[in-house]
């Protein structure tokens, strides 16, 4: 027989029962299409994340107050209240101190809502200084940003986010308009360029003020953090040491701060989302190998079944190879032709979700279909191993005799 | 040609020793029609296994066509059922979701035989058994005497040299049965086939050139 003919002659034996076959290779398309889904969710959320992340400016360097321990200890949670706080003079220290250092901005957050006449929104104010745009790569696409001395004085002006400006102003030009942020009142001097979502909130529904504004809007000289940017890729380290002496000095040698590169945060976000990957992988794989035993316990019985079918066959001249093979092609062509509908049905599903939620991130990797393929093909192949084995060691005389 | 020189066929049931062929001495030129009558549990099955290469002697020589094959492996028995033999069996052993014709040619796919020339020859075993106009009914749809007509055109379809049947007509009346046994006669006569007839029906076992009784494992007569 050639290869043809035993693929012809597994397809004429599966849909001589069709109901059967297709909920065998149910297991299968089910545990294929749920490895392809997991897997491209899982990756979806980790290109999601980094690309967030990469989207806020490169070499950036991230000063958190408190330390975090690397050994034992709780989990660190950046911006927990600590004792020992961030001011501005911090960073009026890096600024002057820090030779590897590019730039630096203070962050103060607070909620808040914004109002202008009847419109109002609800809003997150965040006091940075005049050299944001330059770490952060994000540019106000109406007017302009704080400049250096409305930031140092701490003027009463902000430049609010995408969304704010919609929500306050329609399409209107906002420049030089009053809004009311809080009890105080702020001039507009310019608008955003639209940024989308980030890492747990919205850029386009902040509105940026000068710190030291921020500093009296909330009552507070505590910052939620710093941002630094290095002055290269190659100094990143350098620039972190740096940070850290001068910040030691200013808190009287306590080191009640944690300086993390943005890589190493990278680093780890990455090393998560893999595990996450992993495990929502391996999970799915487990439906995979179900629907494997499943191949198993069908071609077991279906070999009983086709006993007097296999003493026929070997009594016209099948030996024990073209029988091994006939079972073998069987349940291979069971599994993968399930695991071709589970990768279809895997693939639409992902389009379909990410289509109907919105926020919902799918990347379907060549590897995750290839890996499920084989992997069912193989499935497949493993659990026939055994039935065929079985098959083809039957006696052809009692076979023929069976009832 | 078919040689039995002391052949013997013992089983080991657990510790029971079963002794199915007794010194069984036989000689079937090429050509003859014989018949194998006896009772049931006389071992004529288990003869029948033996001549078609089903099972090998546990001792003595089984000579075909002037080799000794007593020692051959499964998978050098297997090749000579599919060339050499051709079974037709009482429960006619069709496979139901196969049409006649495709039934007829599955001793051709393990003789390596695809394709056209598949077609055409278990087209034309079929027209020797006279279901031409039944080529793509499938076994459910035919009565028995043309069900193993499909059977008897399996047999003949890799042009054997013997063909075996065991109980043909067991399982078929009396019209049918008388159908079946011309065939056999036919293909004997004019593609000059052995034909060896395994029975237990006196009637039958008459109609061939030469009767071999056998009982207790022996042959008799």
């Amino acid at each position: 027989m050639n290869k043809l003919t035993y693929i012809v002659t597994a397809f004429e034996a599966l849909s001589s029962n069709k109901m059967r076959s297709a909920l065998t290779m149910l297991g299968v398309i089910i545990g294929v299409a749920s490895v392809i889904l997991l897997v491209s969710m899982a990756e979806g959320a980790k290109q999601y994340i980094l690309e967030k992340f990469t989207g806020l400016g490169t070499n950036l360097i991230i000063i958190q107050p408190g330390k975090i321990q690397t050994k034992g200890g709780s989990f660190p949670v950046a911006g927990i209240a600590t004792t020992h706080k961030l001011t501005l003079s911090d960073v009026k220290a890096i600024e002057r101190q820090a030779t590897y250092v590019d730039g630096v901005f203070p962050m103060i957050l607070g909620a808040l809502i914004v109002k202008y006449h009847d419109a109002h929104a609800d809003t997150t104010v965040v006091g940075v200084n005049e050299q944001f745009t330059k770490i952060i790569s994000m540019m106000p696409s109406i007017g302009g940003f704080m400049t250096k001395e409305e930031s140092d004085a701490g003027r009463n002006v902000c430049v609010l986010g995408y969304n704010i400006w919609k929500a306050l102003f329609a399409d209107k030009n906002p420049l030089g308009r009053i809004v009311k942020l809080g009890n105080f009142y702020f001039r507009v001097i310019g608008v955003m360029e639209k940024k989308g979502q980030a890492v747990g909130f919205d850029w386009d529904d902040l509105v940026y003020v000068p710190a030291r504004a921020a500093e009296k809007l909330f009552n507070t000289d505590s910052l939620f953090g710093i941002r630094a940017k290095a002055i290269s890729k190659n100094v990143i380290n350098e620039a972190v040491a740096q940070i850290t002496q001068i910040l030691k000095k200013q808190h009287n040698n306590n080191e009640d701060f944690s300086v993390v590169t943005q890589e190493s945060m990278l680093s780890t976000v990455d090393t998560i989302m893999n595990m996450m990957t992993i495990v929502l992988g391996g999970i799915a794989g487990i439906s995979l190998l179900v629907g494997g035993i499943g191949i198993m316990n069908i071609m077991l019985v279906s070999i009983k079944e086709r006993t007097r079918e296999i003493g026929l066959r070997k009594a016209v001249g099948a030996n024990k190879q073209d029988i091994l093979i006939q079972f073998l092609i069987e349940s291979a062509t069971l599994s993968t032709t399930g695991g071709v509908i589970g990768m279809l049905i895997g693939i639409g599903g992902g389009f379909i979700m990410q289509s109907m939620i919105s926020g919902f991130h799918i990347s379907i990797t060549l590897w995750s279909i290839l890996l499920s393929f084989f992997f069912s093909a193989f499935v497949g192949i493993f659990f026939g191993v055994y039935p065929a084995y079985k098959a083809a060691q039957l006696d052809p005389i009692e076979s023929l005799r069976y009832e | 040609m078919i040689e039995m020189e002391h052949v013997w066929k013992v089983y080991r049931m657990e510790s029971v020793e079963v002794t199915a062929l007794k010194d069984i001495n036989l000689r079937i030129d090429s050509g003859e029609y014989i018949s194998i009558i006896g009772p049931s549990g006389s071992g004529k099955s288990t003869l029948m296994n033996i001549l078609g290469c089903l099972d090998k002697p546990s001792d003595g020589k089984f000579i075909l066509n002037d080799k000794n094959i007593s020692d051959y492996s499964d998978r050098e028995l297997a090749h000579i059922r599919n060339k050499q033999i051709g079974f037709v069996f009482q429960m006619f052993n069709l496979l139901p979701r196969y049409n006649a014709i495709k039934n007829v040619s599955i001793p051709l796919l393990y003789a390596g035989i695809e394709g056209k020339e598949m077609e055409t020859r278990s087209k034309d075993a079929l027209e020797k058994v006279g279901l031409s106009d039944r080529m793509y009914h499938r076994p459910s749809q035919l009565s028995g005497g043309q069900q193993q007509r499909i059977a008897i055109a399996r047999a003949i379809v890799n042009n054997p040299d013997i063909i075996l049947a065991d109980e043909p007509t067991g399982n078929l009346d009396t019209k049918s049965g008388g159908e079946i046994i011309s065939i056999f006669k036919n293909l004997n006569q004019q593609m000059k086939v052995t034909v060896v007839l395994i029975t237990h029906d006196p009637s039958i076992a008459q109609q061939a050139n030469r009767v071999i009784k056998i009982l207790d494992g022996a042959i008799v007569q």
